[in-house]
């Protein structure tokens, strides 16, 4: 009876159906596009930056590293004893060491700071050939010009330059463009008209900064690649290097901190108070950081709240439609339908009896549009997918491509949602009318 | 012991019925002090001007409305007392309704119309309820509209399947609020020969509220009730 009830005005089911399919597909997108930006957000930090899912930090490490980096550092014994017990941690994927620095970088005529991160060329390599970044930031995994670190001798100083740093120093080529027989080129006067050309010609720079230890520290080093990277914050001073390159800039054995990552994150709370025991147990006075702490993820943890409040706004304004489309929907069809519900009152039905029957109804018809609508969402996410539209986010280098990822969580989800909300909203219409007097409702339109 | 035997026994006894409306500043009195008996088995018809508290009557004997103050009994029971769901079981296992408007369902075929009291009355199964629903429409005189909804009927034929479906459920009482009111004579006519006949046949009591002056002529008791209160 309930389905049948949906024939009699068909045009106001329609347009009920089609406020709950739409409002099902919005959400179904919204959902879709938080996904895809999470997971873009979260595997830039943990793989593209190499964040990893857990830092270790010598205690206060975190905060005072760059006032004190000596006293703030891993050394080498506590270094060795971390990659100890990391290695005997069965869910741990990669692990390894990691410099940051800053100092100033030069093309002999021209210097600019720089902010560099070195890394075990080797775990860069594991880095960018990760499932998830192949599966969620396909386009940042490679360079952008030259070929990786792993490529090089440790000798030849290979360092990458971000793209907006090698376009500041005018180093518009990479080692491998270079002839075989390339000579050393120098500019002796950064005004002439051919210095650009002859800044261009080669790919060496110099490294210039403070050492741990106090004293000046610099190094030559060759440009081997470019790489976007991935925020804007960056994309003017980053620079990828070894490990061992920037060691020896700063002139120490030590590190900033050490990495870890996951073969199953889930385990990232379970896996972090296990290694806090361990290292605790042996001696060592260390901080850990999980990667979605807002100290060491600052961009991720800002932006995915910015992204939540955003779409939790949307979220309530189309769930605020929707239930006021049911709404209205409903009410008129109760109230056109109040003599009927008074003859079945009036026959033995009870107040529950005929509420279930309304919800009864509209679960019919939102079941329909939930299938009509995820049709519509499907289609549509096709279709924007398939556009590739680009658009400018804030705070990210270059252009994102719109794309939307829903999975079945955010589909059920919004299923459970729009359901939920068109019961309810069906029940709060309909209480009222099921105990109102059964004289009063067999009165109909003379009420 | 079914109806037929306790024929002629008062089964619905009304005492100091009290019922009072208010529309806005205004008490309407519908009904001031009400007694009344009904017996097993009587055909009586309840009449009036407009106003004088017939259908308030009929729906305090219903269970569908509350009277302010007074005592109605219904085969013994108290029933002013009773709970909401209570009054819910109580008309769908003993009361059938016949309304002047027919108030069938329109997306209901007669079958299903008929049916509708029955399917939550889960002491009848479904093979009792196929029989009851085929033996009402029967009684009617509309086995071959079993399948038609009610747009396909005459206003005639719509007041026998409501008639049908007051009956389905075997009720031990009937009311009939103004049942040939939207009814043209000939139609009145055979639906006042029809609920006689199932009077007699079925030994159902009847009470019904009418202005129609044939069927005052053929009832075996009238009730003249006059502002609230009833003349004898």
């Amino acid at each position: 009876m309930a389905l049948r009830n949906l024939s009699r005005n068909k045009r106001r089911n329609f347009a009920t159906g089609a406020a709950i399919a739409a409002g099902f597909a919005a959400l179904i997108a919204l959902g879709g596009f938080v996904n895809r930006m999470e997971n873009y957000l979260r595997v830039y930090t943990i793989y593209a930056t190499r964040v990893g899912h857990i830092n270790i930090y010598k205690e206060h490490g975190f905060e005072r590293f760059s006032t004190k980096p000596k006293l703030y550092s891993l050394d080498e014994h506590e270094l060795r004893t971390i990659q100890d017990i990391v290695a005997s941690m069965d869910n741990v994927e990669m692990h390894g060491a990691q410099i940051v620095g800053m100092g100033i970088i030069g093309n002999g005529c021209r210097t600019v700071p720089f902010i560099a991160n070195g890394i075990d060329p080797s775990i860069d390599l594991l880095l960018r050939n990760h499932s998830q970044m192949r599966k969620w930031m396909p386009k940042l995994r490679d360079f952008d010009k030259g070929r990786g670190l792993w490529n090089y001798d440790e000798s030849q100083g290979a360092i990458a330059l971000s793209n907006g740093l090698a376009r500041l120093l005018g180093k518009s080529r990479v080692f491998d463009e270079l002839p075989k027989d390339q000579k050393s080129v120098v500019v002796v006067d950064c005004s002439a008209p051919d210095a650009k050309e002859k800044i261009s010609a080669d790919t060496n720079v110099q490294l210039v900064a403070g050492g741990w230890s106090g004293m000046m520290s610099a190094l030559d080093g060759e440009v081997v690649a470019n790489f976007a990277s991935a925020v804007t914050e960056t994309n003017n001073s980053a620079i990828l290097t070894s490990l061992k390159l920037l060691q020896k800039l700063y002139d120490t054995q030590n590190a900033t901190f050490y990495s870890l990552w996951l073969k199953n994150p889930k385990e990232l709370s379970v896996d972090m108070a296990k290694l806090k025991d361990n290292l605790a147990a042996a001696g060592l006075k260390t901080e850990l950081y999980p990667w979605m702490d807002e100290s060491v993820a600052p961009f991720y943890t800002g932006t995915m709240q910015f992204i939540y409040v955003m779409v939790g706004f949307i979220s309530f304004v189309l769930a605020a439609v929707v239930i006021l489309s049911i709404f209205n929907s409903a009410t008129m069809t109760i109230i056109e339908r109040s003599q009927e519900i008074g003859m079945m009152r009036s026959l033995g039905f009870t107040r529950r009896q005929i509420r279930q029957l309304f919800v009864a109804e509209m679960v019919f018809l939102s079941g329909i549009s939930v299938v009509c609508g995820g049709i519509v969402a499907a289609l549509g996410v096709f279709v924007v997918n398939s556009l590739g539209v680009p658009y400018k986010a804030p705070g990210i280098a270059g252009h994102m491509t719109l794309q939307l990822t829903p999975n079945f969580l955010i589909v059920s989800t919004s299923a459970a949602l729009t359901l939920s909300l068109a019961i309810l909203t069906t029940l709060i219409a309909v209480w009222s009318v099921a105990k109102t007097n059964i004289a009063t409702l067999l009165l109909g339109s003379q009420r | 012991m079914n109806s037929n035997e306790k024929t002629g026994e008062t089964f619905v006894e009304l005492k100091g019925l009290v019922k009072n409306y208010r529309l806005g500043q205004t008490v309407v009195s519908a009904l001031r002090g009400v007694d009344l008996e009904l017996h097993r088995g009587e055909f009586t018809a309840v009449i009036g001007a407009s106003g004088s508290g017939k259908s308030t009557l009929l729906n305090m004997i219903g269970c569908i409305d509350n009277p302010d103050s007074g005592s109605i009994k219904f085969d013994g029971v108290e029933i002013t007392q009773l709970s909401d769901d209570a009054k819910s079981h109580l008309r769908n296992q003993k009361i059938g309704f016949i309304f002047q408007s027919f108030n069938l369902i329109p997306v209901l075929n007669v079958e299903e119309n008929v049916e509708l009291p029955l399917l939550i009355n889960h002491s009848i199964s479904p093979i009792e309820r196929s029989e009851r629903v085929a033996a009402a429409i029967a009684d009617v005189g509309l086995s071959s509209f079993m399948k038609n909804r009610p747009d396909q009927l005459s206003g005639g034929q719509r007041q026998r399947v409501a008639i049908a479906r007051a009956l389905a459920g075997n009720p031990d009482l009937v009311l009939a609020d103004e049942p040939t009111a939207n009814l043209d004579s000939t139609n009145s006519g055979k639906i006042i020969d029809l609920m006689l006949e199932l009077n007699t046949r079925r030994k159902v009591t009847f009470l019904f509220s009418t202005h129609d002056a044939n069927l005052m002529n053929r009832v075996s008791r009238i009730v003249n009730i006059q502002d609230g209160v009833i003349r004898v």
